[in-house]
């Protein structure tokens, strides 16, 4: 099988466990986030796939082969540090070149393949120079450079972002992705920025305390959240809690505050009385004046409006419910601050996951 | 207020320049003058003015002595830092307590006098109680040798005295290396040993330059160890000025003699720095 393949891997530091028994498949020529808050473990995942650590239980395999016991210097991958690692007594192109002069490549060779990389990563004419010398996005398009110099068959980026301002980070995004695509090569990206995880990825792999909690294409995840943390996680996102109402098959419904809201689907193998989360987009729930009822809809009284141009965001506080509504201003709901109001929370809209 | 915050800047003004004054550069001026004096054969001097004393050193005796302890010198510099560099290096890849022992473990040698050193190798390297008679009863040696004073006992006793000093200079700019930047030449395909010798070593040129220049100053003015562990053909240049001072209580010559010591020793300091920046200078 092509690709690369994590079988029940973990991770202990003494007490603490850093990653608990990860099983994943990740295609080949694709885009894959490590996705989640600090301290879940996505950055020592990175690092038990590129070898920098060794794992306390589990295997690792690239292309059908076990590489667990590999050491990194025999994986041919190409990585992207957080602090970037540059070497500081080289210049530009001697740091792209390391790893070809390590494997003995003619230093024509080796000027010729550090322009040509340069050139890729839309920075010509600087191998001469000094890293001191560089911008902080200008370091990290070297880094880039020099992790994609040898061809790795994996390229590990360890939030390589995050030390750029907010611009020139979604610049390096687009421009990253677009790189992975012409190259076509495996790559994987830690992150904490869910919007970074979408714009890039083919796949996204939620983590929590050490472990994997969804794995999807980003739009699914986002659409379909498997639990209440990647629902809170990935975007803003109202998590009411509601206990499954009994119903006839093929007619599900859930009860929030005493009232029945039908939904698409309920969670696997749940019964009537069990305590649940529905979950949805404050972009999917419509704000009513009050007395509009009908079905899927709770009354309740807006809170708080805040109106910041480009959207308007509603909260409306329902027997002691609060939910979020996000509108365009053409779409802005006629009710005020302090006013009653009605919610709809669309039947396809809703998402309902187990607690 | 304003007299106390005079005061206060006096002090910080004139402390160094006052103990520099009081004990670097008087010393110094009247070893300056004493080495140009007249020296009476009963075994004193008397103040004037000649060069006999500095046209004395240029014998081969003390040319030969001169030769040897730079050399010497070089070695155990030398030897130390190649010792102490990928010592300090693993060292401080090491948990943060397992560190600090073994630093504290380290500083305990130098917290012994050179003459108890220097005493316990000759001991160890002897015939009778040596180390050799250890390498006989595990076979690997057919019978006890004696490896004290001579050459190579004086070069070990200086490198052994000189090596905690180059871990205690180094560590902290090895505690400073990132992980990431050792962990990168990795995944570029440096196994560990390529990596400590193309990112570690060039990284760390300039500390690894600073404690050459540190030791060797350090060792030129060994006296007890190519004393206790060398013939005379190895007496380093200290032990001479000694000599002449206290055996022979020639104070002119043997303030001379240190006088034209200092000099040599700053010079080759001056080349060695030098060096140090013209490789630099070729690394940009």
């Amino acid at each position: 099988m092509s690709g690369l393949a994590l079988r029940g891997l973990s991770k202990r530091f003494g007490e603490l466990t850093a990653v608990e028994d990860v099983e994943l498949e990740l295609p080949e020529g694709k885009f894959i986030s490590f996705l989640g808050p600090s301290g879940c473990g996505k950055t020592t995942l990175l690092r038990l796939i590129a070898g920098l650590e060794k794992p306390s239980a589990g295997r690792v395999v690239l292309d059908g082969e076990d590489i667990t016991d590999v050491p990194t210097h025999r994986r041919n991958i190409g990585m992207v540090f957080q602090s970037l690692a540059l070497f500081p007594h080289l210049t530009v192109g001697e740091n792209i070149t390391y790893g070809l002069r390590i494997r003995g490549t003619d230093r024509t060779a080796r000027r010729a393949r550090a322009e040509a990389l340069l050139e890729a990563v839309h920075l010509p004419g600087v191998a001469e120079r000094h890293v001191s010398q560089l911008s902080g996005g200008q370091r990290q398009r070297v880094a880039i450079a020099r992790a994609l110099a040898l061809e790795p068959r994996l390229f590990l980026l360890d939030e390589p972002l995050s030390a750029l301002d907010a611009k020139l980070r979604e610049e390096m995004q687009v421009e990253l992705r677009m790189l992975q695509q012409r190259l076509g090569i495996t790559t994987v990206i830690v992150t904490h920025d869910q919007r970074e995880a979408m714009t890039m990825s083919d796949l996204v792999v939620v983590m929590s305390t050490a472990r994997v909690r969804q794995v999807g294409p980003p739009l699914e995840i986002y659409r379909n959240p498997a639990n209440a943390f990647v629902a809170d996680f990935i975007g803003t996102s109202n998590l009411i809690e509601a206990e499954v109402a009994k119903a006839a098959a093929g007619d599900p419904a859930v009860r929030v505050a005493g009232v029945r809201f039908a939904v698409e689907r309920l969670p696997e193998g749940a019964s009537a009385g069990d305590a649940v989360t529905l979950t949805i987009r404050p972009e999917d729930v419509h704000v009513l004046a009050a007395g509009e009822n009908g079905p899927n809809r709770l009354a309740g009284r807006v809170s708080f409006v805040r109106d910041v141009g480009v959207s308007v965001e509603t909260f409306v506080a329902c027997d002691g419910i609060t939910v979020v509504s996000i509108a365009s201003p053409k779409d802005r709901p006629r009710v005020g601050q302090g006013d009653a109001a009605v919610v709809e929370l669309p039947r396809e809209a809703c998402v309902v996951v187990g607690r | 207020m304003k007299a106390g915050g005079r005061r206060g800047r006096l002090f910080v003004l004139g402390f160094p320049s006052l103990m520099l004054g009081a004990f670097f550069l008087a010393p110094f001026a009247i070893m300056v003058v004493y080495s140009f004096y007249h020296r009476v054969e009963s075994g004193f001097y008397e103040p004037g003015f000649e060069l006999t004393h500095y046209r004395n050193f240029f014998s081969p005796l003390f040319t030969r002595h001169l030769l040897i302890s730079i050399e010497f010198s070089v070695l155990a510099a030398a030897f130390s830092c190649a010792i102490a560099l990928p010592f300090t290096f693993i060292l401080s890849r090491y948990p943060r307590r397992l560190q600090v022992a073994i630093l504290v473990t380290v500083l305990s040698v130098l917290s012994l006098s050179e003459v108890i050193v220097a005493y316990s190798w000759s001991v160890l390297l002897s015939r009778p109680a040596g180390i050799s008679n250890l390498l006989v009863a595990i076979g690997l040696m057919d019978r006890p040798q004696s490896w004290s004073r001579g050459y190579w006992a004086v070069l070990f006793g200086l490198t052994y005295f000189n090596t905690p000093f180059a871990v205690l200079i180094m560590f902290p700019q090895c505690t400073r290396l990132e992980r990431e930047i050792t962990e990168a030449a990795q995944t570029m395909g440096a196994s560990p040993v390529r990596t400590f010798l193309t990112v570690v070593v060039p990284m760390l040129r300039p500390t690894i330059l600073s404690a050459f220049i540190l030791l060797f100053v350090f060792t030129m003015g060994a006296f007890v160890t190519p004393q206790w562990l060398g013939r005379p053909e190895h007496w380093m240049f200290a032990i001479l000025i000694g000599d002449q001072a206290l055996q022979r209580g020639n104070i002119p010559f043997a303030a001379a003699l240190a006088m034209f010591f200092m000099v040599v020793t700053l010079a080759l300091v001056a080349i060695t720095v030098r060096l140090g920046r013209s490789q630099e200078a070729r690394f940009r």
